[in-house]
């Protein structure tokens, strides 16, 4: 039986595991950008199992510092792709070949 | 006990509700299993003992975040976005990969064995998390708390630069997508 810190370990590992699937796998920038929440998501369930079970703070202060740059992460990366849109018509990764050579 | 059991059942939902997040083709189904996700984890906080991160979690990441990803998935168009191909050949490559990734990270996971007891910056017996973390943000981590603040301001202004819509050139973007919608047809 495998005990609980690896657990909550391993489904932190698989949660980042899935996300960085989904953004090699998919090709909507959306679904992408939700894949990367997904990731980031994995990070902070391991961050805040190591602060539990080792009985230190460090791991929950960096969970919160985490959730903003995501929030301003987000912000930024919206609006960007709400740009591409009203450029292109298309939130298609495969659409986005205006630097090819 | 049973809270083992919960912690069990939520990690379980957590993954397949992320499994679901990137395979629906549906973006807003898709933001829909992503709030699950995020719930799940926000319950499986609260059996860490850190129930200050599980109350952010709801209100920042399954409020704000996820409100302002449904709204831009509103504001574009839909119609475009289910028509996207889910398998194909090319991306058994990826998916090659990402389970590469993925078991590399599983094995460390299984096999680490943790020998230190007491990290850096020790949760004492009496206080609860909420104010453990009040205690250290205001007084080790002083400097990058006020450094997270200007970078959320520079993401307000980067948002409202980005958003804004320019006068000149509108009308030129305007037709541009509609000819794209119009050949795309």
């Amino acid at each position: 039986m495998i005990n609980q810190m690896n657990f909550f370990l391993m489904i932190g590992l698989l949660i980042f595991g899935i996300g960085a699937i989904g953004l090699l796998v998919r090709r909507n920038l959306i679904i992408c950008f939700m894949s990367i929440e997904l990731m980031l998501n994995g990070v902070n369930l391991i961050f805040v199992t190591f602060s539990h079970y080792l009985q230190s703070a460090v791991g929950v202060l960096y969970v919160l510092f985490i959730m903003a740059l995501a929030a301003a992460e987000v912000a930024i990366g919206l609006a960007i792709i709400l740009l591409i849109y009203r450029l292109k018509g298309t939130v298609d990764m495969d659409s986005l070949n205006t630097m090819k050579g | 006990m049973i809270q083992e059991y919960l912690g069990y059942g939520f990690s379980f939902l957590a993954v397949a509700l992320a499994i679901s997040t990137i395979l629906q083709k549906n973006p807003i189904y898709s933001a829909a299993s992503l709030i699950g996700v995020m719930l799940m984890l926000a319950c499986n906080y609260v059996l860490l003992n850190a129930e200050f991160i599980a109350a952010i979690q709801v209100i920042v990441y399954a409020g704000a975040i996820m409100v302002l990803f449904v709204f831009v998935i509103m504001l574009i168009n839909i119609e475009y976005v289910k028509r996207e191909k889910l398998y194909y050949r090319g991306r058994i490559f990826g998916v090659i990969i990402g389970m590469a990734l993925l078991l590399k990270l599983l094995i460390v996971g299984y096999s680490l064995a943790i020998k230190v007891q007491e990290g850096d910056l020790p949760i004492p017996k009496d206080m609860d998390s909420t104010k453990v973390i009040g205690k250290y943000l205001f007084s080790n981590y002083i400097l990058p708390f006020e450094v997270i603040s200007v970078v959320l301001l520079i993401g307000i202004i980067g948002a409202v630069v980005l958003g804004k819509k320019e006068r000149n050139g509108e009308i030129e973007r305007e037709t541009t997508i509609k000819a794209v919608r119009h050949v795309d047809m």
